[in-house]
């Protein structure tokens, strides 16, 4: 009995070092994502807050905006469903957070390292969903509604082409173990899955951003046309909890982009004579931090460049184009491991 | 009564509870997403047999992607449960038939001595994957069924978009193809001089 | 079964795309349109009655809070229909200073509607570069003026001075360090046509860049390529002026077809749209600010070679100057006259229309003989494009819209008047 409760607090340890800087992470992503847009659009961004009397470009803004949404009244609109209406953020975020129970950080640096790592990541983000539909009906807005509406129809079909480019993913490496596809990479940059996978790669990345309900794809939002969809009567801690979800998935769609295309936690100079052993000694968690960060960028460079798409051309862009293109690529992938093209499959 | 044990009916009654309530509430959208969290647990319960590729699929695939189709039906729906009602003396008969009748079937299997010793099972190190037994049973063994079932399903889906696909005179469509392929010098021209007139 | 509904949205008056307090009930099948009905008035604020409750001059601040995106264009309008009745001639200088201002606010009024279009269809880094570039000419109208919006610059019978040698200077402080203050002084050493010039020598790459951001971008084509498409023969119909209805094909711009004021000795193009479509709109509206650059920099070569007064002579409708009436009894009868009552014009009507940014802009103008016009009528441009809007967004979706208020250009000041 005592070595059950022994490993239960052993995990729970665990949960709280992946969980506490997660959630830095994403607190500091929504200011990297103020500052960043503000410096892409000719502004200064939150440059104020500081800790202690100390402005230091703003670094206090998001606790500050954390405790502002803390101490802000909940406001439950008339004749909505009050259990649905609080459970919804909780259902946006728990996948968001139960899916980090997989991820390698690196050789070993793992919560749980199970053998079907890729399904339970695909199964847990199509969990997402369920936050921003029941959101939008408890809410009993037609704004919220409609933002509901869009986000099932757009992840539903959005799901199935990211499930293809995974596809890809496992018939390269043989495994659905997060650990063994980034082992499968190592070899050098070359030897990286972006290259021989580049297509369903793209597709990821956009599928990614689909997910998330990010611009361009965030019809589910729609500033401009449905005011902020689902979450439009969401106020306080409520909505707070909506906004960490969403980064949260930023997080974690950069991070599986770059396990699964871009060698994980493997150096970039691997296999080069000189620079590689020169930067042997930089932990891997290092360079998987940092291509989590570049295509953390892309996100909020996206947002700052792309006009939004319109609901039904985001529905045509998922089933007749990412869709075939994942089919196609399969197809070739298939012949290149049955070939053992070198030096991926040989 | 191991950690494994209490794990199990923490579930299971979690299961039977929200089954139960998927027939018995009243809000159709409640009685949806008690669907999915019986499913949600379901999914457990098939973990702890360590069937995981089932597990992960019964949340993927159901949870993921069925029940958000559900959902998305039943919220537009804004049904009356007055007209629901009306013929329920009228069905009754029938319906009562059909309870008893799978009532007595399920009682005769369950009550006639369900052998668990022929259920057991059967325990796998970590390094087994069951992901991989699946897959070499369906693409070896009943490859043949497992394609008819794919291709029947893909003529469901083809049926389902061709009964249902109809284009609305009144709604103007747009071909993105088209769209892109515009240039700038093919959608403006310049007028240099016009003819003034007062 | 379940009776089919349509989904009745009311969108606005509190939307981000409303741009300003526009109320539309949409009706929807799913997400596309059947019916728009756009409800106006909530920014009614009776500019036509309180125009005719006052003498002439007093009326011309009204007309900045018309379209408050395009103001001097309003004055134009509305100082033209007083001169036109009482048959002064403005000086040439004033003339030209006119133009030049017109055209100042054409860029404003298009890159407001730039960067609004831009946002209300997802992109929204447009509206903050385009804010940067408004900066620089509000910074114009307030040198001019004293004013960043409601300038009250034209006067019946020219303007109310003569541009600033001198430009205002930034000053260091407690956010400001000395070489952000140069830095931001740095096109502000000259008088006031030094620094637009520098403005017009950086504006069409200003524009080329907003181009590169969404001219060739596929989702901005998408978004709006074949949207609202009108017809030559509709746009007519419809009564669409402006680059609404040149984005529609028809070659009609009044600086050409009915020149006023110097437009006639300006070389500049004017852009037609090939099928009426939100993409020909905004081509077209594109082109016009770089036309509009063209105009203004020549204002500013002949503005700089010929000096002048700015205002017509007579006292019985233009102030005197200020240094005269501490010496001139008949200087301090003029301004005491003019700034009490007014003055009268001669009994008739008239109609003005000048080519605004948004369409014609058009002043109806009814005298009895006294010093309040028996009856003013504003034609709104965007009075005559928002009715059409049930044409435009039916069957279309619901992010179309948006798309379709942003590409008429609505500002409700003069919607609603």
């Amino acid at each position: 009995m005592y070595e059950l409760a022994y490993d239960l607090i052993i995990i729970l340890l665990k949960i709280f070092a992946i969980l506490i800087p997660l959630m830095t992470a994403v607190a500091y992503l929504t200011y990297a994502e103020r500052r960043l847009i503000g410096f892409m659009q000719v502004r200064i961004g939150p440059n104020r807050v500081g800790f202690f009397g100390f402005r230091m470009f703003g670094l206090g803004q998001p606790i500050a905006d954390a405790v502002k949404l803390m101490f802000k009244e909940i406001v439950m609109p008339a004749e909505a469903n009050r259990y649905l209406f609080v459970i919804a953020p909780i259902l946006a975020i728990a996948p968001a957070l139960a899916a980090w129970a997989v991820v390698p950080f690196g050789d070993g640096l793992v919560l749980a390292d199970i053998n079907a790592g890729l399904l339970y990541i695909l199964a847990l983000t199509s969990l997402g969903v369920y936050g921003v539909i029941i959101a939008g009906w408890a809410s009993n807005s037609k704004y919220a509604f409609l933002g509901a509406m869009r986000s099932a129809a757009q992840i539903v079909s959005y799901e199935i082409a990211m499930g293809f480019a995974l596809v890809g993913v496992l018939m390269a490496a043989h495994s659905l173990n997060l650990r063994e596809i980034v082992l499968q990479q190592s070899g050098g940059f070359w030897h990286w899955y972006w290259l021989p996978l580049l297509p369903l790669f793209m597709v990821y990345l956009i599928s990614g951003v689909a997910e998330t309900n990010r611009a361009p794809f965030d019809v589910a939002e729609g500033e401009s046309e449905i005011v902020a969809g689902f979450h439009v009567e969401y106020s306080g801690m409520l909505f707070a909890v909506f906004f960490l979800a969403e980064y949260a998935n930023i997080i974690l769609i950069s991070m599986l982009t770059v396990l699964m295309f871009w060698g994980g936690w493997l150096s970039p100079f691997e296999g080069i004579p000189l620079l590689g052993a020169a930067t042997a000694w930089i932990p891997g968690i290092f360079w998987l931090v940092m291509k989590t960060f570049f295509f953390m960028f892309c996100f909020l460079w996206f947002r700052a460049t792309f006009p939004r798409y319109r609901y039904d051309q985001i529905m045509r862009l998922g089933w007749k184009v990412l869709i075939p293109v994942t089919i196609v690529w399969l197809v070739v992938l298939a012949v290149a491991i049955v070939a053992k093209l070198p030096p991926w499959f040989g | 009564m191991g950690f494994e044990k209490i794990i199990f009916y923490f579930f299971a009654a979690i299961l039977v509870v929200s089954a139960l309530r998927v027939i018995t509430v009243r809000n159709t959208v409640h009685a949806a997403l008690f669907l999915v969290l019986a499913f949600f647990t379901t999914a457990a319960l098939w973990l702890m047999l360590e069937a995981e590729f089932l597990a992960m699929t019964l949340v993927l695939v159901y949870v993921g992607a069925v029940m958000v189709l559900f959902l998305f039906v039943v919220m537009m729906l804004d049904i009356d449960v007055s007209v629901l009602r009306a013929g329920f003396t009228r069905y009754l008969p029938v319906g009562a038939t059909v309870a008893v009748v799978v009532i007595i079937e399920m009682s005769y299997f369950l009550l006639g001595g369900f052998d668990n010793s022929k259920f057991t099972p059967v325990k796998h190190g970590v390094e087994y994957s069951n992901t991989r037994a699946i897959g070499n049973v369906l693409y070896t063994d009943y490859l043949f069924v497992f394609e008819i079932a794919a291709v029947i399903l893909l003529l469901a889906i083809v049926a389902a978009i061709s009964l249902t696909l109809r284009k609305r005179k009144d709604t103007r469509y747009q071909t993105p193809g088209n769209q892109v392929k515009v240039r700038k010098s093919d959608r403006i021209r310049i007028v240099k001089d016009m003819d003034t007139e007062s | 079964m379940p009776e089919l509904r349509n989904l009745t949205l009311n969108f606005g008056p509190q939307h981000p795309a409303a741009h300003g307090v526009l109320r539309l009930i949409l009706e929807m099948d799913g997400e596309v349109i059947q019916r728009a009905d756009p409800h106006i008035g909530l920014l009614h604020r009776a500019t036509e009655k309180l125009a005719e409750s006052k003498p002439y001059n007093q009326s011309i601040g009204y007309m900045d809070r018309l379209d408050y995106m395009s103001m001097m264009c309003n004055e134009h309008c509305y100082v033209m229909a007083i001169e036109k009745l009482l048959g002064v001639t403005v000086p040439e200088r004033a003339q030209y200073i006119r133009v030049m201002y017109d055209e100042i606010t054409r860029i404003l009024n298009h890159l407001l509607w730039l960067g609004t279009h831009a946002l209300d269809v997802g992109a929204m880094t447009i509206f903050l570069y385009a804010f940067r570039e408004r900066e620089t000419l509000i910074d114009a109208y307030e040198a001019v003026s004293g004013s960043r919006m409601h300038a009250t610059y034209y006067r019946p019978g020219g303007v109310y001075r003569d541009l600033p040698d001198f430009m205002p200077q930034y000053q260091t402080g407690k956010f400001r360090t000395e070489k952000e203050a140069s830095r931001l002084n740095e096109n502000r050493q000259g008088s006031l046509l030094d620094y637009l010039e520098d403005f017009t020598d950086h504006f069409p790459g200003y524009v080329d860049e907003y181009e590169t951001l969404l001219t060739d971008n596929r989702i901005w084509k998408q978004r709006l390529v074949d949207i609202a498409i009108v017809s030559p023969d509709e746009a007519k119909q419809l009564g669409f002026t402006g680059p609404m209805l040149r984005g529609s094909g028809i070659e009609w711009d009044l600086r050409k077809k009915q020149p006023y004021e110097v437009y006639e000795r300006m070389d500049f193009d004017i852009p037609i749209g090939v099928n009426g479509d939100c993409y020909d709109r905004y081509l077209v509206r594109m082109e016009e600010m770089r036309q509009s650059n063209r105009i203004i920099r020549q204002c500013i070569e002949w503005l700089r070679e010929n000096p002048g007064p700015v205002i017509a002579e007579s006292h019985k409708f233009a102030p005197p100057k200020r240094a005269d009436m501490k010496g001139d009894m008949e200087a301090l009868i003029h301004h005491f006259k003019l700034f009490t009552e007014g003055f009268c014009l001669p009994e008739g009507e008239v109609y003005t229309g000048i080519e605004h940014p948004k369409g014609e802009f058009g002043i109806y103008l009814v005298s009895d003989g006294a010093n309040k016009p028996y009856r003013v009528k504003i034609r709104a441009p965007g009075f005559a494009h928002l009715s059409t809007m049930n044409d435009m967004v039916k069957g279309h979706m619901l992010a179309d819209v948006v798309t379709v208020i942003g590409t008429q250009d609505i500002v409700f000041g003069d919607v609603d008047r």
